[in-house]
């Protein structure tokens, strides 16, 4: 039945999250100011540490899997806690999340046995990297010759998998020492001849990874502190018996990955925006501006606010509804995350750029918050599939089906 | 319960069979709104108001408490998304007249309820009622002090009658099928002038037939043509002391609250709206090739402004329903929400119709199809209800420099 009140369990996990925020992740914030990516991350490490200990990477992992986790709308309460003080270090948590879904999605119960366990006990820093996209642009991966598609390679040699090639945006992929992630789940074409939805396969690599050659960490806009690399893959070993899903089957199980975390992004979007709204509020009810009265009694001011507070309470409750669909494995699942992701990311961005317009100069000083946000929020609509290139795409694909029916997504058909 | 979007079987049931009434009957009446007049427009819609009334549509509205049947105000809503999908204006004679009984539902008293609503309540005929707040000159600050003129219908008692002068206009349904009146009119007038108006303003009941009734015009509306908006005076309107509805002088108040329920529905027509406008465009842009190669569905600048309405429209729903959940429960954030839903719905609709009309081309510049209609009736919604801009943003800015606000409120609210 139509709801949107939490468990208690939920409530309580909302208040435990913010509580951590706050006393923990905040000070991570510093690392931010260091001069290199490299520094930066590993300045985030302690914290990535103690979330770990307390517990919330193991939030992350389905129960089923050993983890904690009850499903994505538990997921979303506590992103959106964590992501809305600190979205660094909460995307390492959740990249590595990211990393885990294939063999999550795909893999067999003895591969997870195998390869969960740095994740599952509430300690140390375990890293896993999903090795997606590569230079040049992975929009068009399913494409046919001429286009490159992937462009990673696997070969079988031996009892092994034989991997080369390039891949780039890969959050913590090459890990905290250049040595990789504690897993790679690397999306290669095994298949040289194969047509793409049969040629193209996810493996699974454990670090440290011989053969992983560190580029460059990648000097992003935002998210700081978070390690975003570009790298190479030479001549890179993994056991056969590391391939996750069927062979060939690698599209399929990349785009079940992605229809997971879309969800999240829109929550991601509404921390952030949640972040901006609340300084800007306050900075409205206190700050005078050399005028009679707090800002906030102008009326441009009071609309502006109405109308962020307005689209923060509308991308919360679409992702939740997204969140709740893949819970249940609505067949609307698909269209509802992708709408989330491009709604609550572009939200984001125009809500966060009209709230610095409320603040005025000051917020063009990154004593203020404001800067720092919109940076991260600029990675929204680009990461984790763009928008354009990919998810709206995804979208006129469904509605290009036979069977589409635009009731589905509405609990309506 | 926790987060859930799901319809029970009560839902559904009711979801379909408003959706196969809006088809069977709600469909035919929309020839109506090809005639001449605004009054003949509204006439011609009687018969299909008529069969909503018998097959259970308004007791469905009324609560169960005062006699009807409806439990919640997100039933209501899966309801009226069906109808107003297929039908505005006759949909928004029936939501009307819910809007004119609510101050009787929400601040009237067993007796008033007992001897008013009856009408109402059987599934016959074709009663109406008006909530008549808006005035000639503008009402957005109907709460002004003077020198303001903030309410300008007036109430004087004179022994045991309420006397009431003024004139009142953009009424759904007010002078009724023959201009001699609504069956209920719900007037919101100033009882005391010498006090703030916070306390000086009541809602009083007027009963059909009201001699002092005087049609002015029919408003010709740019959409919603089939729904009738009078102009009109009240001359020396006399009424009964008994038919005080809440406290006296607190009328500002209970039309807040009417208005707050009603604001989350504003957002699930806009829902509407926008969603036969899509079914029509991703019709026509898998089937109409305008010349080319393939269907247009093929280009990517179609099929991403298809993606991006969509996208708009699951929002609002979601949104709406959350909205309309909050009104049931009674949460803290029920009012704060309501408007949201109603400022998001309204202005999203707006602005997703242009773009479908701009998807399909030319072609939905003739009113063979439906976009222009649903384009026309979508402009209102931002300007009633409490017009956007002078009202609903007004109230959210008001909510928003309580000292006590908290942008959290609004999530996280854990089941009792």
């Amino acid at each position: 039945m139509i709801d949107f009140t939490f468990t208690a369990q939920q409530r309580d996990l909302q208040l435990a999250s913010r509580k951590f925020a706050k006393e923990v992740l905040n000070e991570a914030k510093a690392a931010e100011l260091l001069s290199t990516p490299e520094e930066r991350f590993l300045a985030t490490r302690p914290t990535y540490e103690a979330m770990v200990a307390a517990g919330y990477l193991r939030k992350c992992i389905p129960a089923p899997a050993g983890g904690d986790n009850a499903g994505m709308i538990d997921m979303a309460i506590l992103a959106e806690e964590f992501y809305s003080v600190n979205a660094s270090v909460t995307l390492t948590m959740l990249g590595t999340v990211l990393g885990l879904l294939p063999l999550l999605l795909g893999g067999t119960p003895d591969q997870c046995m195998r390869l969960l366990g740095p994740f599952l006990k509430p300690s140390g820093v375990p890293l896993a990297g999903f090795c997606s996209s590569e230079p040049g642009g992975s929009a068009n991966a399913a494409s046919p010759p001429p286009g490159e598609g992937v462009r990673t390679t696997a070969r079988r040699e031996g009892g092994n998998w034989v991997i080369n090639g390039r891949k780039k945006w890969v959050s913590s992929a090459t890990g905290w020492n250049r040595e990789g992630a504690n897993l790679l789940c690397v999306v290669c074409r095994t298949d040289p001849a194969a047509a793409p939805d049969a040629a193209i396969s996810i493996l699974a690599v454990e670090g440290p990874v011989t053969g992983l050659v560190f580029e460059r960490a990648i000097d992003t806009i935002g998210h700081r502190a978070h390690l975003v690399p570009q790298f190479g893959l030479q001549n890179v070993a993994t056991p056969h018996h590391n391939l996750l899903g069927q062979e060939g089957s690698g599209l399929a199980l990349s785009a079940a990955a992605f229809t997971g975390t879309a969800a999240l992004v829109g929550i991601f979007g509404v921390a952030l925006m949640r972040a901006a709204f609340d300084f800007a509020l306050h900075f409205a009810r206190t700050e005078k501006r050399g005028g009679v009265h707090a800002i906030i009694e102008h009326q441009a001011v009071g609309y502006a606010l109405a109308d962020a507070k307005t689209t923060i309470e509308a991308a919360r409750c679409l992702s939740w509804r997204a969140c709740h669909a893949l819970d249940i494995q609505s067949p609307a699942a698909e269209e509802l995350a992708v709408q989330a992701k491009i709604f609550g990311s572009e939200a984001a961005v125009r809500v966060i750029t009209d709230l610095m317009r409320v603040v005025g100069i000051d917020s063009y000083d990154h004593e203020a918050p404001f800067a720092r946000l919109l940076q991260d929020a600029l990675a929204l609509p680009i990461f984790d599939g763009g928008n354009m290139g990919i998810r709206r795409r995804q979208l006129q694909m469904m509605f290009k089906r036979n069977d589409y029916d635009p009731l589905a997504a509405s609990g309506a058909a | 319960m926790a987060i859930d979007f799901r319809l029970t079987a009560r839902h559904s049931e009711l979801q379909l069979q408003s959706r196969q009434f809006a088809r069977e009957v709600l469909s035919r009446a929309l020839k109506a709104e090809a005639l001449p007049t605004a009054e003949e427009r509204f006439a011609a819609t009687r018969p299909a108001y008529e069969a909503m009334i018998a097959a259970g549509f308004l007791r469905k509205c009324i609560p169960l408490s005062a006699g009807g049947e409806n439990v919640a105000l997100i039933d209501t809503a899966i309801m009226v998304e069906e109808l107003y999908a297929v039908n505005a204006s006759v949909t928004l004679t029936l939501i009307g007249t819910v809007l004119g009984l609510l101050p009787l539902l929400i601040g009237g008293t067993e007796e008033q309820r007992g001897r008013l609503l009856p009408p109402f309540l059987k599934q016959a005929g074709a009663p109406l009622a008006g909530f008549c707040a808006t005035e000639p000159g503008g009402s957005a600050n109907a709460a002004s002090p003077p020198p303001g003129d903030g309410v300008r219908t007036t109430a004087t008692l004179r022994g045991e009658r309420w006397i009431i002068e003024g004139r009142k206009s953009w009424v759904s349904s007010a002078t009724g099928w023959d201009r001699k009146g609504a069956d209920i009119l719900s007037v919101l007038c100033r009882t005391n002038p010498d006090v703030p108006p916070e306390r000086g303003i009541s809602v009083l009941v007027v009963e059909r037939p009201a001699s002092g009734l005087v049609f002015e015009r029919a408003i010709d509306s740019v959409g919603h043509r089939a729904h009738l908006l009078p102009q009109f005076n009240l001359r020396q309107v006399s009424v009964s002391r008994d038919n005080v509805v809440g406290s006296l002088g607190g009328g500002l108040a209970l039309t807040a609250a009417c208005f707050t329920g009603a604001a989350a529905l504003v957002g699930v027509f806009a829902v509407a709206l926008m969603r036969a406008a899509f079914e029509f465009t991703l019709d026509f842009a898998r089937t109409e090739r305008r010349g080319g190669i393939h269907p247009i569905i093929e280009h990517q600048a179609v099929g991403y402004a298809l993606a991006d309405a969509k996208t708009a429209i699951e929002a609002a729903r979601c949104r709406c329903w959350r909205a309309c959940q909050a009104v049931d429960v009674q949460s803290p954030g029920a009012q704060e929400l309501a408007i949201e839903a109603k400022i998001h719905g309204s202005e999203t609709a707006v602005r997703v119709l242009t773009e479908l009309m701009r998807v399909v081309g030319i072609e939905s510049y003739d009113h063979a199809l439906p976009l222009g209609r649903l384009l026309q009736d979508a402009l209102a919604l931002p300007l009633f209800g409490g017009g956007n801009i002078g009202v609903r943003r007004r109230q959210l800015h008001a909510i928003l420099k309580r000292p006590e606000y908290d942008p959290l409120t609004t999530s996280g609210e854990a089941e009792v």
